[in-house]
């Protein structure tokens, strides 16, 4: 089980990078209000750094997200309209704003230091992983990742497609095709009826 | 000795010259890390060891290939445990590690057919200005191999979607020409020369019947870079990747055998009487009993690609080269968008949308020799979004507003509300990749790492900062990129301005004349040669090198012949 700060660091997270958005569904439809806390992207996320390096990294960059949110939060006035912090979680409790400037500084700099980051300091990888976040929240989001149901955190051999996610309605992807001939015959027939007009 | 030649690495370079030397007579061992997709041998290529090797045309199985290419993104394309990754076949072990810069990562996989499994499969031959006169071979001699692989693959034009036809439009109306030909001198427009066996149904105007025996080819339903499967033998799948094209034909020659899940850990080297170092044999690591097997053979032949080769040079502690690992090209990608209004695209298309999953990933392309390349390209929305929103090395585009002195609306990565927006108008966005030419320089390399190891040896480091110059050149193809979405009629134009580590045309980490001689012989091992990416003397200018590095690679095993096997 992941430490409470480390689920919420990461829920804050993909919630800034794909939020909830009431003014979009106002516009386009009810469906346009869901967002990757909706479908889970957080769990994504953090499966892809725990179980597919050698390290389980997510907790180990939660860490530093939470520690550089601290500092901020402890030095900077313009992190300072936070009130209250639970369980160590200060990333998810700045803004959505804030919080992304946080995930800027982390992918601006080139060392990171905390207590115990001096076995990873050194792992393969680490800078681009943690620039990739944003990377990794889009692929868990607009793939077909969601739609593996129960069966989305078991290995991937043993995952089983079992319906499109809400985000292909979202962006108008049709999913899996065989053939778009006819489709696309249809439209060179419009194109040659509309430039024997012309 | 257990065969004539051993190739290293069952790739875009490795399976041409397996299939050529084959075709000749000779007896071939072909190694590759990952696993074979579509052949009986491997009924669950991911989950279970399966047979040692295959060397017989009938185990190709396109039942199996449908059943593991299942047209998923995260299934097939996810970097750390997608069918295509660099990794071993058992997906509940990790990726293999590379050590690359903040930001990037290396779009290249394992598998019998390489990183052709997932390439869009654009052919088109180097610029001649960036061979001739540069090259210590003749763009001249290139062209009879080229014409090999393109009637091999085979390559042709790529059918027109609405996706082809608004660049088209645009880059007409932003002054530029419709080029023609294959060596291009002058900037222009054109089809993509692709890998892809062309739409049959569509030029016949026939009907799909499911149990007919006519080809198929390409259906152009985008699937590319998730693994095409469209076909009804392996050999006749739509998308030529090694695996369909050169892999059946090397099999077919009942001379070559291949063993995947066989990751080469070290090359052996002897001594012979003039004290030179000569190749004598190389061994492997089974990646799924971890076993060691050594194998000799009387040539041996790199193909790794442009890390592991000269990570397998350093590993196996082969003689010093200045230049062995150095001189990385990696054509700094840039990608430019455009979104369309609607009303526009009906006017100009006569449909309201572009819909970039519909046909060939990446089928038009822009020319101009001396700066590189903008193509256009349309795949499925989580790798799109990723790549096109997800990636760039000016962070989030809302902490840094551009001004009215770009071309741009948009730069960097896009987040929140905007992003979804944008991701909302997926169906009527166009976006279009940029290749620079970027020149060689030592400094940028391929070196081992100094600590870290993995049940390969060491780790490769993959170092790429681009100069100055090529920083302009990319500038202006990135200008002339939001140019032609402008005058296409886009209404917002973004560019992602990826960093330089993202690593996709990897090439000149052990370039002709420098590792190797004329002949793709390396200059201190005989008996051991290179094909593939690693050995272009410089990215050609900027279009994609999997062709140029199959014309080198068909050239080099008739080099081998000559040399090693009194030219038979």
């Amino acid at each position: 089980m992941e430490p409470y700060y480390s689920i919420e660091t990461f829920k804050a997270f993909v919630n800034g990078v794909i939020p909830r958005t009431p003014f979009l569904a106002e516009q386009y439809g009810s469906i346009y209000y869901f967002g990757a806390l909706d479908y889970d992207t957080n769990q994504y996320v953090m499966m892809m750094l725990d179980y597919y390096y050698y390290y389980r990294y997510a907790d180990f960059i939660a860490n530093l997200m939470n520690s550089y949110a601290k500092q901020l939060f402890i030095y900077d006035n313009n992190f300072s309209n936070v009130t209250r912090v639970i369980g160590n979680a200060y990333f998810a409790s700045l803004s959505l704003v804030d919080q992304l400037r946080v995930a800027s500084y982390l992918n601006a700099i080139d060392i990171y230091v905390t207590p115990d980051s001096k076995d990873i300091q050194r792992y393969p990888g680490l800078l681009s992983i943690i620039a990739s976040l944003n990377r990794y929240t889009m692929m868990g989001y607009y793939s077909e990742w969601y739609g593996y149901g129960v069966t989305r955190l078991y290995e991937p051999n043993q995952r089983v497609f079992e319906f499109k996610p809400d985000s292909w309605l979202q962006v108008g992807y049709p999913g899996k095709s065989f053939t778009y001939v006819n489709y696309v015959r249809q439209y060179e027939s419009a194109q040659e009826l509309a430039s024997s007009n012309k | 000795m257990d065969t004539d030649v051993i190739v290293i690495g069952a790739g875009g370079g490795g399976a041409v010259v397996a299939k050529e030397l084959g075709q000749a007579g000779r007896k071939v061992i072909l190694l590759e890390a990952g696993p074979w997709y579509g052949n009986s041998k491997w009924p669950n290529p991911n989950a279970e060891s399966g047979a040692v090797s295959s060397n017989r045309y009938e185990d190709l199985s396109i039942d199996l290939l449908k059943k593991s290419f299942t047209d998923l993104e995260d299934d097939m394309n996810n970097s750390f445990y997608g069918k295509f990754r660099w990794g071993p076949a058992n997906r509940e072990l990790a990726p293999w590690p590379r050590n690359i810069e903040k930001g990037g990562f290396v779009w290249q996989n394992s598998g019998v057919g390489g990183t052709t499994l997932q390439y869009f499969t654009n052919s088109p031959r180097a610029f001649p200005i960036s061979v001739d006169d540069v090259w210590p071979i003749t763009y001249q001699e290139l062209i009879p191999y080229y014409e090999k692989v393109e009637s091999t693959l085979p390559v042709s034009t790529a059918p027109t979607t609405p996706k082809e036809n608004i660049f088209y439009y645009g880059a007409k109306n932003a002054g530029w020409n419709e080029i023609e030909g294959k060596d291009v001198t002058q900037p222009g427009y054109r089809s993509q020369p692709n890998a892809i066996l062309p739409p049959y149904l569509l030029l016949e105007n026939k009907e799909f019947d499911p149990k007919g025996s006519e080809p198929i080819g390409c259906t152009l339903r985008g699937h590319c870079v998730n693994g095409c499967h469209i076909g009804r033998t392996i050999d006749g799948v739509a998308k030529r990747s090694t695996m369909a094209s050169y892999i059946p034909l090397a099999l077919a020659t009942g001379n070559v055998e291949v063993r995947p899940n066989a990751f080469a850990v070290k090359i052996i080297t002897e001594e012979d009487q003039d004290r030179k170092q000569k190749a004598v044999g190389v061994i492997y690591r089974n990646t799924w009993s971890g076993e060691f097997v050594e194998l000799r053979a009387n040539v041996i032949v790199m193909s790794g690609g442009a890390i592991e080769t000269p990570r397998l040079w350093l590993n196996s502690q082969l003689p010093e080269n200045p230049w062995v690992g150095k001189g990385l090209v990696n054509h700094w990608f840039d990608s430019v968008s455009g979104i369309f209004d609607e009303d526009d695209l009906m006017n100009i298309l006569g449909v309201p949308e572009i819909r970039p999953y519909v046909g060939q990933n990446a089928a038009a392309r822009f020319d101009y020799p001396g700066l590189g390349v903008v193509e256009t390209y349309g795949i499925s929305p989580g790798l799109y979004s990723s790549l096109v929103y997800g990636i760039s090395g000016k962070g989030y585009s809302f902490l840094n507003p551009t001004n009215s002195q770009v071309p741009w609306d948009i730069e960097g990565m896009v987040v929140g509300e905007q992003l979804k927006e944008f991701m909302r108008n997926y169906p009527r966005t166009l976006s279009a990749l940029i290749f620079t030419d970027d020149q060689v320089d030592q400094r940028n390399s391929v070196t081992l790492d100094p600590e870290l190891k993995d049940e390969n040896g060491f780790i490769p480091v993959v170092n790429y900062h681009p100069s100055v110059e090529d920083q302009e050149k990319r500038e202006k193809l990135a200008w002339i990129a939001a140019d032609i979405m402008r005058k296409a009629g886009a209404k917002i134009v973004i560019r992602s301005n990826w960093p330089p580590e993202l690593y996709i045309h990897m090439t000149s980490t052990m370039r002709l004349g420098y590792v190797t001689d004329l002949n793709c012989e390396a200059l201190q091992v005989n008996h051991l040669y290179i094909a593939d990416n690693s050995v272009l003397y410089n990215g050609i200018g900027g279009p994609n090198p999997t062709l140029t590095t199959q014309a080198l690679a068909t050239r080099t095993a008739e080099k081998i012949l000559q040399k090693y096997f009194n030219g038979m």
